[in-house]
Order: C-alpha cells, then sequence, then structure tokens
C-alpha cells in the first residue's frame, strides 16, 4: 500500500509519482456509523475540507479540495470507484466496508488524466477484490444509537424568566402581545380591571384570572430537546464473500445499513451488493466491478425544509416558548391557530410531523467492466466501459384530515410524487506502451479516447383535495374546483437534459535508473455544455518531475536521513462543473433537471404588446455567447523525508493554484441589451496557496505493543487577485472583493448600546459612530467562513489484542454568521414576542439612561450585524475505535472461525469551541437551525470464517 | 482469434460512443432559448414583435416637453433637477423617466437576436418567404430608428467627426466603444435603406413598419443631418403616401377614431404599455375628481393658438370646468386624454409617430434652408398648405426671406407637434435656447437654457459608465 498510487486509470509507482496525493487504507472508513464515506475524509487528508451541512442519516459533505477555486457555489471533486464515476450526490448509496483504498488526488499531474472533471481534485475509491485461495466468509454486525443534540447553549429564558422578561419589555415597546405583557399588572391596559372575575363569568378578565394564567404559564416549562428529538438506532448486517483461483477471482459483499436520526422521523436504511470479478487468462485480464443499491430515506418534514421555519424542530426547540405546554392532560396534542397567548407552535410541529410523510428511495447502480490485452509483453490495449446510474423516486404527503392538512390548498391534504433519474457512461480505449532500455531507461506512453454521455429526466406532479380517508395515495382524491378561471395551472410537470464530454490525451513517463522521473500529459476536452463552437474544446498540459534522492550515491554517507524525495508538478486543467447553468422546474418538492446552456442562449418569454394580434416575446434576460470554461493553473512543490528507518516520515507541500477566466458576475453594458443587468462572464482570477504537512511518527514499535501517531496541518490561503471591470461587488451577507478571500463577511460595525438613548450604535465608513443603520458603513473586516486552517491528529495504540484508534479533526481562522443567537438576542418586541429569548439579555442589555451595554434597548431593532458574526473554529473528537481480536476458534480440531473481533466505535463524541449553537461545523456561511451532526456510538463484531 | 475478438470489442466500444459524433455537440432539448426557440419564421416574427413592444414615444415626449417650454408645473413638482437643466450622470430624475440608453438598445438587441435567428429559420406556412423579408425589413428599421433615438438624446448635433453612440449589428455583452457620427449615420442609413426594400408597402398595419414609415424616418434622419435635399425628397414621399388630414378628420386622429396622417403609430390598450395621457395628468379617481396634474400647458402654447379657428386648440388642449369649481387650475393638455376621466381607457392614447404634419414641415424646412421660401414647392406653400389644413378660413401667407421661412416653419413646428417629441431637440439641432415665459418658469435659474449649452445632449447615466470602460462621457459632465 506504501508503493504505489491508484490513479483510477494507472497504477503508479509511488517513488516515481511526482505527485501530490494522499492515500487512505480501508481502515479509515470501516465500520463507521456514518453512510456517506466523504464525511469520514474530515481531517484525515491534508487539504481536503469535508464539512457537513446537515445530520440527517445519508446527508454527505461539502468537500473542498485546497481552496475554493471557483465563485459559482459549491462544485464537488471528481469521485471514481473503481476507474467509473460516481456522482456526488450518491455516496450514501454505497457501502465504505467495500472500500480498499481512498486516494485523494490534489495536483496538477494527479488528476491530469480526468480533464476537465478533475480540476477541483479526484477522489479515487478502489474496492476489494478477491484473492486466490480458500473461500472467506465474513459477518459483521454493528449494533449502537445516534443521539439527539445537546441541548441549546444559548441559555434561553425558563418559563418565568421569559414572563418576566416580555413584561419588561412590554412596558418598553409598543406592541407586545406575548402573555407575560398582555396579563402584566404593569400594563396600562390593565389599570381598570376588576379584582376578581364576576360570578357569571369565571373566566372573565380580572386581575385574579391573569394572575392565575401567569402563574399557570410559568409552572409550564418544557424540555423540547427531549420532546422533539430521540435517540436513533444504528445497525448494520454485512455478509462478504471472496476467493478463487489463479485465473478467477470473486469478491461478494451484501450489506444493509439502517440509522435513524437524532429527530422523530429521519432514517436511512441501505441495502447494498457488491461485485467484483477478476480473470486472467494468459493475456487477457477482465476486471468486472459492480455495485447495486437500494435506500430508503424518510425524512422528517420539518427538518428537510429547515430554516428558521415553525416547522423545524432544530429552530422551534430553542424558539418556542417554554410555557408552551403541547399535551393536554388526557395526552393529545393541543393544536391549531397559535397566538402569543396562546401558544401551539410546539403542538403544531408534533401534528404536522405526525401527519407528513417526506420519502425517498434510491435504486443506484454503479460498474465497470475493465478489458486489458496484452498486445505485447510492451504494449497493453485496454477498453474501460463504466456506468453510473441512480433512479430517485420521492414523495411529500400530507395528510388530508388532519390540521395540518387542512391548511393546504383545497383545504385538504396535499401529495407530491416525483422522480429523477439520471445515468452517466463513460468508455475509455487506450493503448499503452512500456518498456525497460537497457536496465535504466524505463519508458512509458499511453494515448487515451474518452467519451461520456450523460442523461437525467424527471417528472413531478402534485395532487390536492384528498380524500381523508386514505393517505399518501392520490386515489379518491377529488376534482378541483377553477373558481371561474378560464385557463388553471398545470400540476405537474417534467423535463430532461443531457450532456457528453469528448476527450483525446496521451501520456509520457520516463524514468532513469529508477532516480528522475519526468512525466507529460497532453489533452483535448470538449464538451456540449459550452455552445460556442470556438470555446467548446480546450488544450492543457501538465508536466511533472520527481527526484528519488534514496538511488543517489551520497545518500548511503548520511545519517539523519532514511528517505528523501522531491517532487514537482505545474499544469493547467479546464474546468467542466463551474460552467454556470440552470435548471428545470419540475413540480416536485425533492427534485429539478439540470440543463447546461441556459446562461449562453438566450431564453425567450411573452412580452405585453398592444399592436399585434400575434404573441410577442423577447428574451427574459441576457446571456453569454462567449462563455468559456474557467482553467486552474496549479503548481506543486512537495517533499518525502524519513527519519530512524522511516519510523518518523514527513510529507510536505507547497502549492499554488490560480484560477484564470474565472466567472465573475459583471455589471452589463446597454449595449447588451438588459441595461443595469449582471452576469457571469469570464473575466477574474483567483489564487489559491498553501502548505501542507503530514507526519507520521512509529513511537512504539513492538512485538505486543504500538504507539503510533499521526498529525496532519493545512494551511490555505485564498485571494481574489481580479474581478475584471469591477474590485467589488456584494453577494448575499458578504463580498467578492479584489485582495480579499471568498467567502468574506461583509456587514455593518456593532459598538453596542448608546449610554443615553440605548439605541444601537454602528460604526460610519469613516470609522465614527451613529445611531441610524442608513449611514452606517457596511465592512469587511470579519474573516470569511471558509476555514483558513484545517488538519487532525489521530493515535493508533494495540497492546497484544487490543487496539485503540482515535481522531481528532479541527479548523480555526473562520467565522460564521449565528442567526440563532441574532434571533434569541434581539430583546425588541418583534423577537421578543416570537422567540425564547437569552439571559444575555438580562445582563447585557440597555434599560436606563446610564447603562453602560452591548446590546439595544427594546424599542430599537439592532438588525443583522457583526455582533452575530462568531468564531466557528472547533476541535472535534470525530472517531474512536476500540477492538478486541479473537484468536482462532478451533471445536474438535475443526477450524471453526479463523479470525473475529469486537469492537466500539463511536463518531462525533465531544465538540469543543467557543461556538454558540448546536454545531459550528456546517457546509455554508450562516447558521440557520440545521439539521447538526449526531453522536453515534456503535458496538460490533466482525467474524472471519 | 482471440486477439482480434478483442480490437474488434475495444473498437465496437469506442464506435457506439463516438458514432455520437455530435457528443460534444448535444443540445438542451428541453429549453425555450436560442436556436430552439427561434427556430421558425413564426417565431422570429414574435421576437421581432417583441422589439415593437419595447419601443414606445413616452419618454421623448416627456422630456422635449419638460426640458423645453411646452410645459409649466402644476399640481406635483419633483422634477427639479430635469425641468430646471441641473442633471448630473447620477441624476435620479433622468434615471427615472429617461433612461434612453437603456430601452433603445433593449429594442436593438431583440432585433439583432430575431435577424441572426432569422435566415436559418424554418419556414413552415404559405407566406413565411415573403415574411422573412419582411421581417429583415422589420428589424432593420426598428434596429436604425433606435440607434436614432439613442443619437437624439447622447449625441451632439450632427457633425461626422463628432461622437456617436456603440452602434451594434450583432448582439453582444462586451463593453464597446462609442464611434463617430459619420459612420454610425452610414449605418443608420444602410438599414433604413435595405429597410424600404424589404417592408410592405401598404398602411394596412400601422403599427409596424412600412415603406411610408421607412421614408418618414428618413426625411427626419436627412433633416438632422443638415441633408436639405435627402430630407426634401423622403418628406415628399411620405406626403404622397400619406396624405395630411383635413380640418374635419384632423380630431379623429387624437381621439384614435382613425389613422389620417399616421404610417408608424405605438398601439396602446388600457392594459398594455403606458398611458401617455398619465404624463401630464394622473388618472383620475371619479369622473369629478381629476386626477392629479402635474404638468399643464405653458402660456406660450396656450396663447400661440387662434382658440377658435385652429382645429388644434381643442384636440390639444383643454379648459376644465370642473377643475375651476373646485379652485384647480382648468388648464389641461388634452393631447392625450383617451376615454373620459375615471373611464379603464383615460389617459389611453396611441403614440402618432411618425405622421404626415410633421413632414410637411421637415419638407417646409427643407426647401427654407434651400432658399425655395417662396412660390410653389417651397417652405411657404408648404406652411400654407399645413395652415390651411388646421386654420378655418385660413388666408394664404406669402415670405419674404429665408429667415422668416425659417422663422415661420419652427413657430409652426412648435404648434402642429406639440408634446410629440420634437421641442427641446429641435431647439438643440437650430442651436437655439429654450426660452420660457416668466409665467411659464419655475424659478429664476429654469427661465432659460442658453443656446448650444451642454445640456442640451444628455449625460451618459453613471452605471452605464460604471459598467462599460469603453464608454467616453459627454462633455460637460466629465
Amino acid at each position: 500500500m506504501e508503493d504505489v498510487v491508484v490513479t483510477g486509470y494507472t497504477t503508479e509507482k509511488k517513488r516515481q509519482f511526482a505527485s501530490a496525493s494522499t492515500t487512505l487504507t480501508s481502515k479509515a472508513v470501516e465500520n463507521v456509523p456514518v453512510a456517506s464515506f466523504d464525511q469520514m475524509l474530515q481531517g484525515r487528508v491534508p487539504g481536503l475540507l469535508a464539512n457537513s451541512g446537515s445530520g440527517q442519516p445519508g446527508a454527505g459533505a461539502n468537500v473542498i479540495i485546497r481552496g475554493t477555486s471557483s465563485l459559482g457555489g459549491q462544485v464537488q471533486p471528481q469521485y471514481i470507484v473503481d476507474g467509473v464515476p460516481l456522482s456526488a450526490a450518491d455516496l450514501a448509496a454505497l457501502n465504505p466496508n467495500d472500500f480498499e483504498t481512498v486516494t485523494v488526488l490534489k495536483d496538477a499531474s494527479a488528476a491530469a488524466m480526468y480533464g476537465s472533471r478533475g480540476s477541483l481534485g479526484v477522489i479515487v475509491v478502489t474496492t476489494k477484490r478477491g484473492k486466490a485461495g480458500q473461500t472467506n466468509f465474513t459477518f459483521k454486525s454493528q449494533f449502537g444509537f445516534t443521539q439527539r443534540p445537546q441541548p441549546s447553549q444559548f441559555q434561553q429564558l425558563d418559563s418565568r424568566g421569559m414572563l418576566a422578561y416580555e413584561e419588561f419589555v412590554g412596558g418598553f415597546a409598543n406592541g407586545l402581545t406575548a402573555p407575560g405583557w398582555v396579563w402584566s399588572a404593569k400594563n396600562p391596559a390593565n389599570a381598570s380591571l376588576p379584582a376578581t372575575s364576576p360570578a357569571n363569568n369565571p373566566f372573565g378578565p380580572s386581575r385574579a384570572r391573569f394572575d392565575f394564567l401567569l402563574d399557570s404559564l410559568g409552572n409550564n416549562n418544557v424540555d423540547y430537546y427531549d420532546l422533539l428529538f430521540r435517540t436513533g438506532i444504528s445497525r448494520t448486517n454485512e455478509l462478504t464473500m471472496s476467493g478463487g483461483n489463479s485465473a478467477s477471482r470473486y469478491f461478494i459483499a451484501l450489506n444493509n445499513f439502517s440509522q435513524e436520526g437524532t429527530d422523530r422521523k429521519s432514517k436511512l436504511d441501505r441495502y447494498s451488493l457488491r461485485l467484483n470479478l477478476d480473470n486472467t487468462v494468459g493475456k487477457l485480464t477482465t476486471q468486472l466491478s459492480s455495485l447495486i443499491s437500494y435506500s430508503k430515506t424518510i425524512y422528517n418534514e420539518g427538518s428537510f425544509y429547515a430554516g428558521n421555519g415553525t416547522a423545524n424542530p432544530f429552530a422551534m426547540a430553542w424558539r418556542a416558548k417554554p410555557y408552551e405546554n403541547p399535551y393536554r392532560a388526557d395526552g393529545t396534542i393541543i393544536f391549531g391557530t397559535s397566538t402569543p397567548t396562546v401558544p401551539k407552535a410546539i403542538g403544531n410541529l408534533i401534528e404536522r410531523s405526525d401527519n407528513t410523510n417526506w420519502l425517498e428511495n434510491q435504486i443506484k447502480a454503479n460498474a465497470g467492466l475493465n478489458i486489458a490485452y496484452k498486445i505485447l509483453p510492451t504494449l497493453t490495449l485496454r477498453n474501460n466501459v463504466g456506468i453510473d446510474a441512480a433512479s430517485y423516486d420521492a414523495q411529500g404527503a400530507i395528510a388530508a384530515n388532519s390540521y395540518v392538512g387542512s391548511l393546504q390548498t383545497f383545504q385538504s391534504g396535499f401529495l407530491n410524487e416525483s422522480f429523477f433519474n439520471r445515468l452517466q457512461m463513460i468508455n475509455t480505449s487506450s493503448l499503452v506502451f512500456n518498456k525497460k532500455f537497457a536496465e535504466k531507461h524505463d519508458f512509458e506512453a499511453g494515448a487515451y479516447f474518452e467519451v461520456i454521455r450523460q442523461w437525467n429526466r424527471g417528472f413531478g406532479l402534485s395532487i390536492f383535495n384528498l380524500d381523508p380517508r386514505l393517505t399518501q395515495t392520490s386515489q379518491g382524491a377529488g376534482p378541483l374546483p377553477t373558481n371561474g378561471a378560464v385557463t388553471v395551472a398545470q400540476n405537474g410537470g417534467s423535463a430532461k437534459s443531457g450532456f457528453g464530454i469528448r476527450s483525446v490525451f496521451t501520456t509520457l513517463r520516463y524514468t532513469f535508473d529508477n532516480k528522475y522521473t519526468v512525466a507529460a500529459n497532453v489533452r483535448r476536452d470538449g464538451s456540449s455544455r459550452i455552445v460556442n463552437p470556438l470555446n467548446k474544446e480546450i488544450d492543457t498540459y501538465s508536466a511533472s518531475l520527481s527526484w528519488d534522492a534514496t538511488k543517489e550515491s551520497f545518500f548511503e554517507k548520511q545519517k539523519v536521513l532514511t528517505d528523501l524525495r522531491a517532487r514537482f508538478s505545474i499544469g493547467e486543467s479546464s474546468n467542466v462543473n463551474s460552467i454556470p447553468g440552470g435548471a428545470f422546474g419540475i413540480n416536485s418538492q425533492f427534485y429539478s433537471v439540470a440543463n447546461y446552456t441556459s446562461a449562453q442562449q438566450a431564453a425567450y418569454s411573452t412580452v405585453g404588446f398592444a399592436g399585434s394580434a400575434f404573441t410577442s416575446t423577447a428574451p427574459s434576460a441576457a446571456v453569454n455567447r462567449d462563455l468559456r470554461y474557467e482553467t486552474i493553473e496549479k503548481l506543486n512543490l512537495g517533499f518525502d523525508l524519513g527519519f530512524v528507518k522511516n519510523r518518523i516520515r514527513l510529507t510536505v507541500d507547497l502549492y499554488k493554484n490560480t484560477t484564470k477566466d474565472l466567472f465573475v458576475t459583471q455589471r452589463l453594458p446597454a449595449t447588451s441589451g438588459f441595461y443595469g443587468g449582471s452576469l457571469n462572464v469570464n473575466a477574474g482570477n483567483m489564487e489559491n496557496k498553501g502548505v501542507e504537512l503530514d507526519l507520521t511518527l512509529e513511537v512504539v514499535k513492538l512485538k505486543d505493543f504500538d504507539l503510533t501517531l499521526r498529525a496532519n496541518h493545512a494551511y490555505n490561503k485564498n485571494e481574489i487577485t481580479s474581478l475584471g471591470t469591477v474590485n467589488e461587488y456584494p453577494a448575499g451577507t458578504g463580498i467578492i472583493k479584489k485582495g480579499l478571500p471568498v467567502g468574506t463577511h461583509y456587514s455593518f460595525s456593532y459598538l453596542g448600546a448608546d449610554v443615553a438613548s440605548g439605541r444601537p450604535i454602528y460604526k460610519r465608513a469613516d470609522g465614527t459612530p451613529t445611531t441610524n443603520i442608513n449611514e452606517a458603513g457596511q465592512f469587511h473586516e470579519f474573516g470569511t467562513w471558509l476555514p483558513v486552517h484545517t488538519g487532525g491528529f489521530s493515535a493508533s495504540i494495540r497492546f497484544k489484542r487490543l487496539t485503540f484508534d482515535a481522531l481528532f479533526s479541527y479548523q480555526f481562522d473562520t467565522r460564521r454568521y449565528n442567526n440563532v443567537q441574532n434571533w434569541v438576542s434581539q430583546g425588541d418586541a418583534v423577537y421578543t414576542g416570537a422567540v425564547t429569548q437569552s439571559q444575555v439579555l438580562i445582563t447585557d442589555q440597555w434599560r436606563k439612561p446610564g447603562d453602560n451595554k452591548m446590546l439595544q434597548a427594546p424599542n430599537a431593532s439592532r438588525q443583522f450585524t457583526s455582533y452575530d458574526i462568531s468564531d466557528a473554529s472547533f476541535l472535534r473528537f470525530r472517531n474512536l475505535n476500540v477492538s478486541y481480536m479473537i484468536p482462532e476458534i478451533n471445536v474438535a480440531g475443526k477450524r471453526l472461525i479463523k479470525s473475529s473481533r469486537f469492537y466500539i466505535q463511536a463518531q462525533n463524541l465531544a465538540i469543543f469551541s467557543s461556538w454558540s449553537g448546536l454545531d459550528p461545523e456546517d457546509n455554508n456561511n450562516i447558521s440557520l437551525a440545521e439539521f447538526p451532526n449526531p453522536k453515534a456510538v456503535v458496538l460490533g463484531l466482525d467474524i472471519n470464517f | 482469434m482471440k486477439r482480434n475478438k478483442i480490437i474488434l470489442m475495444a473498437f465496437a466500444g469506442m464506435v457506439t460512443f463516438s458514432s455520437c459524433k455530435k457528443l460534444i455537440e448535444i443540445p438542451d432539448t428541453d429549453l425555450l432559448a436560442g436556436a430552439n426557440a427561434l427556430s421558425q419564421v413564426t417565431y422570429v416574427e414574435q421576437a421581432i414583435l417583441g422589439g415593437y413592444a419595447a419601443a414606445t414615444p413616452d419618454m421623448d415626449i416627456l422630456l422635449n416637453a419638460t426640458f423645453a417650454d411646452e410645459v409649466a408645473k402644476a399640481e406635483f413638482y419633483n422634477a427639479v433637477t430635469t425641468h430646471e437643466w441641473q442633471y448630473s450622470p447620477a441624476d435620479v430624475g433622468l434615471r427615472d423617466n429617461f433612461t434612453a440608453i437603456g430601452i433603445n438598445y433593449t429594442i436593438i438587441n431583440r432585433v439583432n437576436l430575431a435577424l441572426e435567428a432569422l435566415p436559418n429559420a424554418d419556414s413552415t406556412k404559405v407566406g413565411d418567404e415573403v415574411k422573412r423579408r419582411r421581417l429583415r425589413g422589420e428589424g432593420l428599421f426598428l434596429r436604425a430608428f433606435a440607434h436614432f433615438e439613442l443619437f437624439r438624446f447622447y449625441c451632439k448635433n450632427y457633425d461626422p467627426a463628432g461622437l456617436g453612440m456603440p452602434y451594434m449589428e450583432t448582439s453582444s455583452i462586451l463593453p464597446i466603444p462609442r464611434i463617430a457620427m459619420g459612420p454610425y449615420f452610414v449605418k443608420i442609413k444602410a438599414d433604413l435603406a435595405e429597410a424600404k426594400t424589404l417592408v410592405v408597402n401598404s398602411l394596412a398595419d400601422v403599427n409596424r413598419a412600412n415603406v411610408a414609415a421607412v421614408a418618414g424616418m428618413q426625411a427626419r434622419v436627412a433633416l438632422y443631418m443638415r441633408d436639405w435635399a435627402a430630407a426634401e425628397t423622403f418628406a415628399s414621399e411620405f406626403i404622397t403616401a400619406v396624405p395630411l388630414a383635413t380640418i374635419a378628420q384632423f380630431p379623429g386622429i387624437w381621439t384614435d377614431v382613425n389613422t389620417s396622417e399616421q404610417a408608424y403609430r405605438v398601439f396602446k390598450t388600457s392594459t398594455l404599455g403606458a398611458r401617455i395621457g398619465s404624463l401630464f395628468r394622473g388618472t383620475s379617481a371619479n369622473a369629478s375628481n381629476i386626477g392629479t396634474i402635474t404638468w399643464k400647458p405653458s402660456e406660450k402654447v396656450w396663447s400661440a393658438y387662434d382658440p377658435i379657428n385652429d382645429v388644434r386648440f381643442a384636440s390639444y388642449l383643454k379648459s376644465e370646468p370642473l377643475l375651476t369649481g373646485v379652485g384647480r387650475d382648468p388648464r389641461l393638455i388634452f393631447k392625450y386624454a383617451g376615454g373620459t376621466y375615471a373611464a379603464p381607457n383615460e389617459n389611453v392614447a396611441n403614440g402618432k409617430v411618425l405622421r404626415t404634419a410633421e413632414m410637411v414641415l421637415i419638407r417646409a424646412e427643407a426647401r427654407a434652408e434651400l432658399n425655395k421660401f417662396t412660390g410653389a414647392n417651397s417652405a411657404e406653400s408648404d406652411i400654407n398648405l399645413l395652415r390651411s389644413n388646421r386654420i378655418t378660413g385660413y388666408t394664404n401667407a406669402v415670405f419674404a426671406s429665408k429667415q422668416q421661412a425659417i422663422d415661420e416653419m419652427m413657430q409652426e413646428r412648435f404648434k402642429e407637434l406639440v408634446y410629440e417629441g420634437h421641442r427641446f431637440f429641435d431647439l438643440k439641432r437650430r442651436g437655439l435656447p429654450v426660452t420660457r415665459l416668466a409665467i411659464d418658469a419655475p424659478s429664476a435659474a429654469g427661465l432659460s437654457l442658453p443656446a448650444n449649452n451642454f445640456r442640451f445632449t444628455l449625460p451618459i447615466p453613471l452605471p452605464e459608465v460604471t459598467a462599460n470602460p469603453t464608454m467616453t462621457q459627454n462633455e460637460g459632465y466629465q
């Protein structure tokens, strides 16, 4: 494993491979109780950022290798499984236990084989294959739990505290309708209340009645974390079989992974079957790698849409007023119209969750057939054909006989059914020549021709007016009223799309005396994703040089180093995935169908014109007919060092990636026909520069005791170096500005509450303070959400049969908007009315002239400012595995079990961060009550027989 | 044997896929865009109509009324910067009402995209080949028309060496610099000349271009170029095709009961297109509560006519007794009044873009400049022709000099073409000042704009200067 690097097309000897790459063994991804293996990469690969934005079972991570190199959204690296591309959306369909190696290719020459698909890095997976010999069976079983998130760290007020705070805010600001103020003795509206309710109206307004109500609410203190979340069950069962003879070998794995999420409903059930076959007869080698899997995912509808909505349990757990009791004495849920004095938000959430079904099925196939024929001992003809297919269907159903069903259009439930499929096929034909001349000259040359074709299709339909006796079906649904309209809109949609990529490339490698290796790659990629015939095809290259110093005579003479290699690579690659496109809506709650050229061809829609009986049409947006590929020029310089018999190993890589023809949003001149408009054009440049370190220390290496420590760290500096004709433009809550990194926050600078008036103070553009937000400046001094430093460290200890592996991951120099904090610490009438406020307001809010406080008076709004941009750095105890190898078990002299292993595996055990909230880790700039990553602890048993 | 099998297989694989030699040309089949959207002549026609849809004379009408001496402020006034000539490239008044650079390049881009698609569009109906020619002609007409509008707003008086605007003959998002007026006008004239050979020679549908309309544009372009001979020829062509309305027909032009004199108009309904009448007076809440009057006729306009014998007075202006009753100034601009107060079509009136009276006056000016100021086929005969079709009991005038002919022509343009989008451009074109009566002026500063002042040419709006680094700002606004 130390000696080769699998690039997907070829297997390179590591000592002749100049590229920056990191290879993980199966151990890193085995038995981890997480469905999507990209999440397992966090903290393990220097320079690879893998942050997850959701704890839904099956959710993937946002993977960025060596910094963001495009402004056009989150584009994932290329995944390859046994030579076949795998859609980044389908990672959870794979069983990571099948993996043999995971190789992350980071620089130009490593990714050169992948051309325009590989410019953001390539993650190459190889799966396990059979070995000649006795048939080997392995049975794996795992059982454990996912744990609900830790309660909010926002120091929410309890019921009495909240009622008292409402009274305080109500006395300060107009319009508060919360019970703490409505029923307050201090409320002027209650000045003339009778002391007690009249006998004929015992619940009529009176001081006594109001005090009773306040006391009654104050006694409710519902723990919503208990109510809305659960401990989920996670289990895996797997049977693998492998074996064969020298000619034919096979590997079969059958797996079921089932995991419940921590909210009320979320769940993933995955069944996968892998079949890998190898056949070698004479000059012909045939390899089949195939996976078929079926996954069923259940979502909690409220979590699916997330955000700050009242159906999202991750929002309502901190947002809902603690004095709301969602249950009657008889245990039934209280739901219906929610008002501040009769809050039913939690009841509605539970009722909604109970009466909605949001689910998705996926059938996934990923298979490749690789046929190699050695025409001559030095010449191999190879053809690789691959299929990556996924078929999804999804349902969003709201029961007709429920309260939430009565809120739908036509007041009787809702059903959305949709379907989407994606098929990508690849065929690569190659001819590779490899020969060693005169012992010292090792030469390899290859010519490749590759075609890729992708098809997408989807459709969706919505059904209303459902029969209250049935759920999740259109059967019995009534007709829809037209309300007198001449035409009615369609309730269904469909679309199809696709693209092709055609590549020709050639590779050359020459190694002299095992010391020096030069390699080069020249290629031409073309794609239908670019419309302009002049720009469809692009030529790129890469070149590399590596030096193995251990083969030099002087190396023998020194004592310090036991290994030394130097690597240099340079190259340019195009990026087919960052080309701006669009999507067709298909009336689906889950899917849309991507289109690839809508930014390049004028789309027409009807415009009003009185002067003709004919329809008149006009292009609805400007398009870029001269659109080109973004290209990334990559430089890498790396060193591999070994000390003390290579028990200390250090890999250092320095890199600089320059994105050219970067898509930036540029203002359009009037001559475009879209005065005042803007469009993505190839006008900018961006740079990512960084250092990566990977250190392994084999501290102890004894017969019964090993201790290995590993650490990796990456620093990446991103900078936009050009934006064409402009220097900056705001984008969402951030700014894209020349000289600054991507993800830079752009916000008002909040300075605190004015001592005299309590009004919020902001900084003006000139630095002076103002209490008028309209005069305030916006600043870009609050950092970026994309972490600058990432890394991880691990320890592996083996004592006899007991092993202990611990992994920590960390990120720092990263700041994110904390929207939840913004909501719980606004302390004004609007937020106090709708959101449980934080104790911070009791101590830090301005209450009277002379108060020197951070938070503004309740009669003013602070808005969205730098106050809510928080440090999102964290150190995470990512994974712990303690396992015990049980020796061979023989019964009556007959070997029953070759080996077995018992283990405890825990994921996300702890997090250390100054961040207030459920989880500092996310895949974007702002925390909006997302589904936090769960903690999972499982017990497992592997038996090999 | 086996070797051949393998080679065969490999090639079969290659051929299966690469038989799609079109692999890098796979279209987005479901996208109603580009070649899909304009695949047939019928759809190109819709796209040309989209060009017409953006064309409207409202901006010309408001600019020439409020920047010159046709109106006076009335009940609501927020146009200080434009009415009193204080505008800069960032002016909000210009941005809100006079962004000619936006609307005209929108027309041009729509037309250019249609013209690009036209040659390859499939003809699917009988007559599509004829239509293909006509559509090209209409596209060229609209393109020349919009470029000429840009010239009127953003360029100084015609001078071949002076700064024109970017002339767009294909759709492009790239920043494009201004070109000299010489080549700019060569292109305008070429587009019009070609258009004339392609468009229909019929006045059946004056919502779209026809030969007379093209001739009218040619006359107008020649006028601004001071190519007097051409102006006389093209204007005559128009007048022959579209005779002048009689006194009896004249009021019907303004109530939209006939299309007399019109070769090209912008048709408006109560739901499509902005209401021209609302430029001067808001729509009314009910029949007795007349909408807010933003602009009233200037005293200079009001007193220019013989209110009894000149048919134009009652068609253009009105003294509204309902207003007197409630203590409001009764004088109204009535040219685009549309339906009755509070009716659904109140203030809805078509824009008369090219009409015969303008052509008669263009010819009069050309003839005067050619020193034909009196006698048959002179400025004198043209002005007498016009007046005799407007004024009951008119006695022909006799002009003693070229200067008199010019002065009479200018006064007649003022009276005939008021609120039709000409006045400010005419003063600029002839090197005259804007001179308001004291009673009409909003302030002392708003009394007059000296002849040839830089503000006769509008600034290139600031967002455009930012978006297009190759753009040159006009003199006085740098």
